[in-house]
C-alpha cells in the first residue's frame, strides 16, 4: 500500500482483486461442496450404516438404565407372571382394536364376533352392566374406562361423521396427487407379505430350533459374538444395531384375534394363552431399517412406513437364520406386525434410543425413522447400555409432534404423567392415532409426528454440527435455539392442513413422487392383449 | 470422493485466509498500525462466519426441502459477517484519524 497516495495503486488494486477474487471462488467452492453433500445420496443416512458405520458415537451417552422420561415402574406388582417387576406385560384388551373392533379401518370390523369394550349406549347401571372380561380390564385400570367413554361417546361419531363426509376427496386424491405413493407402497406392502410364509407358526419349542446346526460355533468372546452379530446384521440391511438383555417385562402377555400383534396369526402360542417367553430368549438383538427421508417429510399423505418395514424384516429374518446355522436357537419378531413382543422399551434397553412423547423410540441420528425388529436368542454377547442424549430435556421444550399431529393423540405434557400397566409414561391415544390414518390419503398410515421431529433428519454437517451441540449444551440455550429455529425458519403444514380436502404434507413432497410430472391421464388397459 | 474434494477446498479456504491475513498485515505495517489481539479473533470470527454462511446455504439447498431455512440462516451469517468486516474497516478509517488529532 503506497503511503502518500490517496488513490489506490495499480499493485494494490490487482491485490485487492486477487483477494476479493480468491474470497469468492473460496465462497463458491464450498457452496459447491456443501449442496453435493445435502444432496448426495448418502446425506439420505441408512446406507454407509450398510458398511457397519454410524455415525453418531453412543458411547459418551450411555447410562446404566432408562432414565424416568421414557417409564417409570410404579407397580402394583400383580403378584403373577402378568407384571415382572411391576411391569404389566401388554394385555391383548391394551390394543383399542380389541376394545373397539370398529376402529380399525370404519366399515371393516376385525371380528364380527368381537364386542366392544363398551356398548353403544353408556348402561345406567354402570360399570357393573359390562361383559365381565371388560369389568375386570375396567377395574384394574381405571383411567382407561374415562378416556374411552370420551373416545366411544363423544369423539367416534364426529370422526365417523368425517371419514364418511371425505371419502370422496379422498378418492380423488387417491387417483390424482396421491396415484404415485400409493403405488410404490402397495408395491413395498406386496413384498412384505410374503414374510408370512416365514412367520413362526409353532410354538419356540419346535420353531425356534427346528433349523439350529447341530454343531454350535464356540466363540473367542463374548465381544467378538456382538461383533460379529452387528456386523451381519448392517450387511443384510440394518442400519442400527445393538444389544440387550431381554426384559420379560416387555413379552406380551397373550396373542389374540383381531388384534395386530402377530400378524394376525399366534405364532404357534394359541390364542388368548398366556405367552412364556422360554429360557433361551435371553438376549435380545434390536435392529432397525429406515423409511425414505423425502417421502416421510412429505407425509402422512405421501410415504409409507412398508420400505422400513421391509428393511428391517428381512434383516431380522436373515439375522435369525444366521444364528441357527451358528448352532443356537433364535425368533425373528418384526414389523408391521409380527412381534410377540413390545419393540420400543427393548430399543430404548438397548439404547438405539429414548421414548418420547409419541410412545415411539426415538434415535439420535434417525430421529423417529426407525422400525425396529428384534432378535431373541440365547448366544452369548457383549451388552449395551442404554442412553441419555438430553432428548427429554428437548421435548420439554419442543412439543411439534403433538402440535401437528392431525388428530390430536399426542401430549402436551412437560413430564410422563400417565400411569398406566404399572409404568408411568406419556399418553398417547392409539385409537385417535389410528383414526387418523383412516382420514388422510395415499398409501395409508400418517407418521406426521415422525417426520416432524426435529430429530428426524438427515446426514448433513449442518444437523451432525446441530446433534453434537444439543446432545452436549447442559443448560439448554442451543435447544431453545434449535427449537425456536426449527418453528420459524422452517415453516411446516400442520394439522388440518394434512386431512381432506387438502392432503398436504408436513413439508412439500418431492419432484419424484408428484404423479403429474410423469403421468398425463389413464386409458382402459388392453388386457392380454399387450 | 467428497472428503478429498473437502480437502482441495479446505486448502483453497486456507490459502484465501493466509493471503488476507498477510494482506492486513502488510496494510497494518504500511499504516504503522497494530493489530492487538482482539483485532486477530475477529478477523478468525469474520472468516469463519464467512465460509460458513456459504457451507450452511449449500447444505440446506442440497437437501432439497429446507429452503427458507437455507436463506435466513445464510443471510444472518452474512449480516454478522458483514457487521464483523464494517467494525474492522471503521476501525481502519477511526485509528488513523485519532492518531492525527491526538
Amino acid at each position: 500500500m503506497s503511503k502518500n497516495h490517496s488513490t489506490v495503486s495499480r499493485r494494490d488494486f490487482l491485490k485487492l482483486a486477487g483477494i476479493g477474487g480468491a474470497g469468492a471462488a473460496a465462497a463458491a467452492g464450498t457452496l459447491g461442496w456443501a449442496y453435493s453433500t445435502g444432496s448426495h445420496a448418502y446425506a439420505h443416512a441408512g446406507w454407509e450404516n450398510r458398511q457397519g458405520y454410524e455415525y453418531f458415537d453412543r458411547k459418551p451417552f450411555e447410562v446404566d438404565e432408562v432414565s424416568d422420561y421414557n417409564w417409570k415402574v410404579i407397580g402394583p406388582d400383580l403378584g403373577t407372571d402378568e407384571s415382572p417387576g411391576g411391569i404389566h406385560r401388554c394385555d391383548n384388551r391394551h390394543f383399542y382394536t380389541k376394545r373397539f373392533a370398529g376402529s380399525w379401518g370404519f366399515g371393516r370390523p376385525v371380528d364380527p364376533n368381537d364386542k366392544d369394550s363398551l356398548p353403544d349406549v353408556w348402561p345406567s347401571a354402570g360399570v357393573s352392566a359390562l361383559d365381565p372380561f371388560w369389568r375386570e380390564y375396567y377395574d384394574r385400570y381405571p383411567m382407561e374406562l374415562e378416556r374411552d367413554k370420551s373416545y366411544k361417546y363423544n369423539w367416534m361419531p364426529g370422526h365417523i361423521k368425517h371419514w364418511q363426509d371425505t371419502n370422496e376427496d379422498r378418492a380423488r386424491f387417491n387417483a390424482n396427487e396421491g396415484y404415485l405413493a400409493l403405488l410404490r407402497a402397495n408395491a413395498f406392502g406386496y413384498v412384505q407379505n410374503l414374510y408370512n410364509a416365514v412367520a413362526p407358526t409353532e410354538p419356540p419349542e419346535i420353531s425356534d430350533w427346528k433349523n439350529v446346526n447341530k454343531k454350535r460355533a464356540v466363540f473367542n468372546s463374548p465381544e467378538d459374538a456382538a461383533n460379529l452379530i452387528k456386523r451381519l446384521a448392517h450387511d443384510h440391511g440394518a442400519v442400527l444395531v445393538r444389544i440387550t438383555k431381554l426384559n420379560p417385562a416387555w413379552v406380551c402377555y397373550t396373542h389374540t384375534k383381531g388384534v395386530i400383534m402377530g400378524g394376525g396369526q399366534h405364532r404357534g402360542f394359541g390364542w388368548d394363552i398366556p405367552i412364556v417367553a422360554p429360557p433361551w430368549w435371553e438376549y435380545a438383538i434390536v435392529l432397525s431399517g429406515t423409511m425414505n427421508w423425502d417421502t416421510l417429510y412429505s407425509d402422512p399423505n405421501y410415504g409409507t412406513s412398508s420400505g422400513g418395514y421391509e428393511w428391517s424384516a428381512h434383516a431380522s429374518v436373515q439375522l435369525a437364520k444366521i444364528l441357527w446355522d451358528l448352532g443356537y436357537p433364535a425368533r425373528a419378531h418384526w414389523p408391521a406386525q409380527y412381534y410377540d413382543l413390545v419393540a420400543p422399551p427393548i430399543a430404548a434397553d438397548a439404547g438405539l434410543g429414548e421414548i418420547g412423547r409419541t410412545s415411539n423410540c426415538v434415535c439420535p441420528e434417525f430421529g423417529g425413522d426407525f422400525r425396529p425388529a428384534v432378535v431373541t436368542t440365547s448366544l452369548p454377547m457383549a451388552l449395551d447400555k442404554p442412553i441419555d442424549f438430553r432428548m427429554a430435556d428437548f421435548c420439554r421444550r419442543c412439543m411439534l409432534c403433538a402440535e401437528v399431529c392431525p388428530t390430536q393423540a399426542i401430549s402436551y405434557s412437560i413430564e410422563p404423567d400417565y400411569d398406566i400397566r404399572g409404568l408411568r409414561r406419556f399418553y398417547t391415544d392409539h385409537a385417535k392415532c389410528r383414526d387418523g390414518w383412516t382420514l388422510v390419503g395415499g398409501p395409508g398410515g400418517c407418521r406426521a409426528c415422525v417426520g416432524i421431529c426435529p430429530w428426524t433428519k438427515k446426514n448433513t454437517w449442518t444437523h451432525r454440527f446441530v446433534r453434537e451441540v444439543l446432545t452436549r449444551d447442559p443448560t439448554g440455550i442451543t435447544q431453545n435455539m434449535a427449537v425456536w429455529a426449527e418453528k420459524n425458519m422452517y415453516p411446516k403444514n400442520m394439522a388440518e392442513d394434512l386431512l381432506p380436502p387438502k392432503f398436504m404434507g408436513v413439508i412439500d413432497p418431492p419432484e419424484w413422487i408428484v404423479t403429474e410430472n410423469y403421468i398425463s391421464g389413464f386409458t382402459d388397459t388392453p388386457m392380454g392383449v399387450k | 470422493m467428497g472428503s478429498i474434494l473437502l480437502y482441495f477446498l479446505a486448502i483453497v479456504v486456507g490459502a484465501c485466509l493466509v493471503a488476507v491475513a498477510i494482506w492486513l498485515k502488510d496494510i497494518a505495517r504500511a499504516r504503522s498500525v497494530e493489530f492487538a489481539w482482539w483485532h486477530w479473533l475477529l478477523f478468525v470470527i469474520w472468516s469463519f462466519t464467512w465460509i460458513l454462511a456459504f457451507a450452511w446455504l449449500g447444505s440446506q439447498l442440497g437437501e432439497g426441502s429446507m429452503e427458507k431455512g437455507a436463506w435466513i440462516g445464510f443471510g444472518l451469517l452474512i449480516f454478522i459477517n458483514l457487521l464483523i468486516g464494517i467494525s474492522l474497516v471503521m476501525w481502519g478509517i477511526m485509528r488513523p484519524q485519532e492518531k492525527l488529532e491526538g
